[in-house]
């Protein structure tokens, strides 16, 4: 106990390079944090997407930069429809659309209203837009509490001027931030005649899902299925490179934070040299004065991730409200986040205080204590 | 059958090269200290005798011969960690207290890790800056303290887990006349409220004249006493002056 008090005692009387350090690593984690939820949240929520509906799984177009720069042919469909195995193939079309300065990513979904229902889609209010309708739309009532519409309202989108027929849920919050529409009417809209962005396929009962996809992308090599979260990279090249730099900037933080560990306790013991020789001439062991180093350096790193991950839910609060991420971004917190920022924290302080802690450990006791 | 005791110390032969400058700092030394015996080590500087007293605390080792503490050859021991916290208790002459610790803090940092409790270690550590005058000094960090009760607060440190040797470097080295000879009256009363053997390393004749024996050193090597300064024996230690209370 009274050996715990003489660690907090020790952080406590060297305030300035405590708070300094700790602000490194508190900004340090903060950043691992916020960019481990962010690239999380992006990814579920891109994620989320392809996983709408009762499909077993969702095709794209091969290794494109974004998946809403998939462009399946509507003919493909049809070569997917005619597999044995499956029971349904639902194409639609994503066309995202600059409607203002809080809205810059709105989506538009074009797809043939009978099959809105398979695809999760649940009507909460109004009515379903005709199937060759060009000036009709439903609203995710997300999009529609956002910008205030309700049925019967009219919505400028492009240089259409769209009347809201219906309010629906999907249960997933990009979906629920989109708007629906006919699949003929925003095809001719964008001049995309014949084109989908992606499709959901459903198999039939008993079927073997992976032979069917198997089949399929044998038939159709220019397109992927997807079926889990670790399939996501072959249609969505920018998830994956956000996941490249969210796994770089978490190594940065652990190298950038142990060097400031590493500053901070070599300085520290450097001038406590003479100390760590008169505990050793007290009889204090090797061992003790290393764990006596190691964690006076794992206090000031957990109380500055403790900083840091408090700092990083504000980040991410705030960039909740940050246009262009808005509607787009909703944070999951995961614990996987958690788990990477502490073990980043548990290794800054291994790496950046053994070496002193091992060099105040073997020093010899007369040395120490005849350091000036 | 020989019944008689070990002695506290004994040195076989002691030697200790410096490699570096293969200097022999001590060389060849062979002497005993009997249990209780209160011995002032004297001599010029770089006569060896701190050298000798860092190999008798075990802080250096030596490059040959043997070191016996109460008949028990300090090679036999696995770990030096529990000779250092309980067996001699070292004095500094720059009393080495931590700063950013109090006075109570500082004599309790021995008592760590050796199976002491919280309360125990707090007790006494009181109990013992109680003994050395500094019971209403105990939540004084050293610089709000004078030499002389620093020196007291070392004395308590090293007696805290009760050892039967003090080992002590120049205590007095650093202090004025007055301290100096309140810090040998100190030295005087413990060792006869604790019965401890006291090796004392000193280039002051006044305090040399405190021990029962002085032991001279040159070269490395100890001396007749003969040979030796005949100042110190012709002084007198506080104690046995007319008028001494022999108390602080």
């Amino acid at each position: 106990m009274f050996f715990a008090l003489l660690i907090l005692e020790n952080v406590y009387t060297r305030k300035v390079r405590t708070l300094l350090t700790g602000f490194t690593i508190a900004v340090t984690i903060m950043t691992v944090v916020a960019m481990g939820i962010l690239t999380h949240s992006l990814r579920e929520t891109a994620v989320s997407i392809l996983r709408t509906g009762t499909a077993d799984f969702t095709i794209a177009q091969e290794h494109v930069t974004d998946v809403l720069n998939s462009s399946i042919d509507q003919n493909d469909l049809q070569v997917i429809q005619q597999d044995p195995d499956v029971k349904s193939a639902v194409g639609i079309l994503v066309e995202p659309w600059r409607l203002d300065d809080d809205h810059p990513f709105f989506l538009r979904i074009g797809m043939a209203p009978e099959d809105t229902e398979p695809f999760g889609v649940t009507l909460v209010v109004g009515r379903l837009y005709a199937a060759d309708s060009s000036n009709e739309l439903i609203l995710g009532y997300r999009a529609a509490r956002d910008l205030d519409k309700r049925v019967g309202d009219r919505l400028v989108v492009g240089n259409v001027d769209y009347e809201v027929v219906g309010i629906y849920s999907t249960g997933q919050v990009f979906g629920d931030a989109a708007s629906m529409m006919s699949l003929v009417g925003l095809q001719a809209q964008v001049r995309k005649p014949g084109t989908i962005t992606l499709a959901f396929v459903q198999v039939a009962e008993g079927a073997d899902i992976e032979a069917v996809r198997a089949r399929i992308e044998a038939a159709l090599p220019q397109l992927a299925t997807i079926r889990t979260e670790s399939d996501f990279g072959r249609v969505d090249r920018n998830l994956e490179l956000l996941k490249a730099a969210n796994t770089g900037v978490s190594a940065l933080a652990l190298v950038i934070g142990a060097a400031n560990v590493l500053n901070m306790m070599s300085l520290s013991v450097f001038e406590r040299t003479r100390e760590f020789g008169v505990l050793r001439s007290v009889g204090w062991s090797r061992i003790r004065i290393l764990i006596y180093v190691l964690a006076e350096a794992f206090i000031v790193t957990l109380a500055g991730a403790a900083a840091g991950v408090a700092l990083g839910f504000g980040v991410v609060h705030f960039l909740q409200d940050v246009p262009t991420l808005r509607g787009v971004f909703t944070p999951t917190f995961s614990s996987d986040v958690f788990t990477r920022a502490l073990s980043i924290t548990f290794g800054m302080a291994i790496i950046g205080a053994l070496y002193p802690a091992l060099r105040a450990a073997l020093l010899r006791p007369l040395t120490a204590i005849r350091h000036e | 059958m020989n019944d008689q005791p070990a002695p506290a110390i004994e040195t076989r032969h002691l030697t200790k090269i410096f490699q570096d400058s293969h200097v022999r700092a001590v060389d060849g030394v062979s002497l005993e200290i009997g249990a209780g015996e209160w011995v002032a080590l004297t001599g010029p500087s770089g006569s060896g005798k701190s050298t000798l007293l860092h190999l008798l605390a075990a802080l250096d080792e030596p490059t040959s011969g043997d070191i016996l503490v109460n008949g028990r050859n300090l090679k036999s021991y696995g770990n030096l960690n529990h000779y250092r916290s309980h067996d001699v208790g070292l004095i500094f002459q720059l009393h080495n207290l931590l700063p950013n610790l109090n006075a109570l803090q500082n004599v309790r940092i021995a008592m760590v890790g050796t199976g002491v409790g919280r309360r125990e270690s707090a007790t006494r550590a009181a109990e013992l800056l109680a003994s050395v005058g500094l019971a209403a000094r105990t939540k004084l960090r050293p610089p709000a303290l004078s030499g002389g009760e620093r020196q007291r607060v070392a004395i308590a440190r090293a007696l805290a887990n009760g050892p039967s040797i003090l080992l002590a470097d120049e205590p007095t080295g650093s202090l004025d006349a007055a301290a100096a000879e309140s810090v040998m009256e100190l030295f005087n009363r413990i060792r006869g409220e604790r019965n401890l053997t006291i090796l004392l390393v000193t280039h002051d004749p006044l305090v040399a004249a405190c021990a029962d024996r002085i032991i001279h050193m040159r070269d490395g090597r100890l001396i007749d006493e003969a040979d030796a300064t005949p100042a110190a024996r012709n002084l007198v230690p506080p104690w046995k002056r007319a008028g001494s209370q022999g108390a602080i």
